[in-house]
């Protein structure tokens, strides 16, 4: 097992607010991991704080390296980041443009910034959106863009800040395929941060965040049975969960199902 | 107070965003909207943006360029992003903005700024509050706080639950009832969350490209799945699982809560 990233006894104060104490976590290399709390447990400061925007003060190792806001540029290259808002996130108002941007920023010879761009794209299934104006499209289509700009560089580990929320079901079950299919395959290591307890589904392990501290951490499918504790911290289960939990109260299932064709199954043979 | 649209219709640059829209909303009645270009219909009704052709009554009273302040008065939205809403940092001065701008004249003013935060229940300490130092669940309050000052008839509310967590929802959702049923508001819902406007809304309106598609009694369009499907709009889940089971010739019936559906798989196994 070989670690991606390592926080060790990370504290962090806002002026005004204390959001870290001690908080400790290690991820693998080649996991997909979500960080899940309701508003204001710290999610997306953590992010920033992985990322290098904030200054950690060398308690998280990257790699082999300790990520500090003194060197974005270093840290650029390691991450891919992605936050929830996608107001004010584009330079150009052309899609291809926008791609090739982080790519020439590289020094990437100008044929090979095309080939990488197409062959993403494709991957994304957005070609036909790439001489399209950025504000021509959805929201959602925007949360896929800046998505498929993030993989752009290849990098070790994908930061996801509810980089979901406004995207449509859809899209978003083929985002997360793509995510899994390069877990697997090029061992990239993937953090998510939601509020939404039905995207933990997706990953391997799932910290529970609440006020600057992990109150729950373990395999998905165990974090959903601590239905009292996720209540307290003010997370809502989805149907599915809560529809298994309550039948599974009255004996009638044995196991969690959060497959609606499989429940229906189950029930009436 | 009831709204009503005639033959509504808005093109932007030669592209028909809504055409020959025809829809009466009833006064006191939770409603929602759904679909494609929802946001714009709403911004119509609120009179932010106006409509290309076709009129629209608010009560008595036509929309039209010359009385933009008292529809104002009478209608009032509730932004997705409360930060594009503030023009101040502080609670207060945000609330005294507002009744300059509405040339609002009332001597009690200060016990109608604690009065309107009460009915959002908010302490009326929050009067001193800088509001990006809340949460976004608060500032989504202190939202309905502010636009309760002037009384309005109408409130409409667009993806009010996008950013909230499962605690702060609740807030907002028992808000919302109270506003209906205590102060007779007629409150409209923009969302494409199915199955919160299944659980909550008693009327739905459904737009597709340009056009409504449905516009009736929130249960009989939702439980309609053959033609929801046909039209790929999202089918609340709870309606989704009951069709299933029909379709394996289980004679379940439609229910909103969970717990009335349990009580009735129990009987059906």
């Amino acid at each position: 097992m070989e670690k991606a990233l390592e926080i060790k006894n990370l504290q962090f104060n806002y002026p005004e607010k204390e959001v870290f104490h001690n908080l400790s976590l290690t991820i693998e290399k080649g996991s997909f991991v979500t960080l899940i709390g309701n508003n204001k447990s710290g999610k997306t400061t953590l992010i920033k704080l992985i990322c290098g925007l904030l200054d950690g003060k060398k308690s998280i190792i990257a790699g082999y390296a300790y990520v500090n806001n003194q060197r974005i540029h270093d840290n650029s290259r390691f991450f891919g980041v992605v936050f929830s808002d996608v107001e004010g996130k584009f330079l150009f108002n052309n899609v291809y443009k926008e791609m090739a941007f982080p790519l020439e920023n590289l020094n990437i010879p100008v044929d090979k910034i095309e080939n990488k761009i197409i062959e993403l794209a494709k991957e994304f299934g957005i070609t036909e959106i790439l001489d399209k104006k950025i504000e021509d499209l959805t929201n959602s289509e925007k949360q896929e863009l800046l998505i498929a700009i993030s993989l752009l560089h290849d990098p070790k580990i994908l930061l996801l800040d509810n980089a979901f929320s406004m995207m449509n079901k859809k899209t978003k079950e083929k985002i997360i395929s793509i995510l899994k299919h390069r877990v697997k395959k090029d061992q990239l290591t993937v953090i998510l941060t939601t509020m939404n307890l039905e995207d933990i589904l997706d990953s391997n392990y799932t910290y529970v965040l609440n006020q600057g501290n992990i109150v729950m951490e373990g395999v998905p499918l165990n974090i959903l049975k601590e239905e009292k504790l996720l209540s307290q911290v003010g997370l809502e289960l989805p149907f599915m969960i809560d529809l298994s939990l309550k039948l599974k109260f009255y004996e009638l299932i044995k196991e969690i199902i959060t497959d609606m064709d499989g429940m229906v199954n189950t029930l009436w043979k | 107070m009831e709204i009503i649209l005639k033959n509504v219709g808005y093109h932007y640059k030669n592209k028909k965003y809504l055409e020959k829209i025809n829809l009466k909303i009833k006064s006191n009645t939770i409603t929602g909207i759904t679909g494609d270009n929802k946001t714009l219909l709403i911004e119509l009704i609120d009179a932010l943006t106006m409509a290309s052709y076709g009129q629209i009554k608010i009560g008595n009273k036509e929309i039209n360029r010359e009385n933009l302040i008292d529809i104002r008065k009478t209608v009032c939205m509730i932004h997705q992003k409360p930060r594009e809403q503030f023009f101040t940092t502080n609670v207060k001065e945000e609330m005294e903005f507002l009744i300059g701008r509405l040339d609002y004249k009332n001597k009690n003013i200060y016990k109608k700024m604690r009065n309107s935060l009460l009915i959002a229940g908010l302490s009326e300490e929050y009067l001193e509050k800088e509001i990006y130092q809340l949460s976004a669940g608060e500032q989504k309050l202190i939202q309905v706080a502010i636009s309760l000052l002037y009384n309005p008839k109408i409130i409409i509310f667009d993806e009010p639950f996008a950013e909230l967590d499962y605690t702060n929802k609740k807030k907002l959702l028992r808000l919302i009832k109270i506003l209906k049923e205590r102060y007779n508001k007629t409150i409209i819902i923009a969302s494409n969350d199915s199955n919160m406007l299944y659980s909550l809304t008693e009327d739905i309106v459904i737009l597709k490209g340009s056009h409504i598609i449905a516009a009736d009694k929130t249960v009989k369009v939702y439980q309609d799945v053959e033609f929801l499907k046909y039209n790929d709009i999202a089918i609340p889940e709870i309606v989704l699982f009951v069709y299933k089971a029909k379709k394996k010739n289980i004679k379940l019936s439609y229910h909103k809560d969970i717990r009335d559906l349990i009580k009735d798989v129990y009987k059906h196994v």
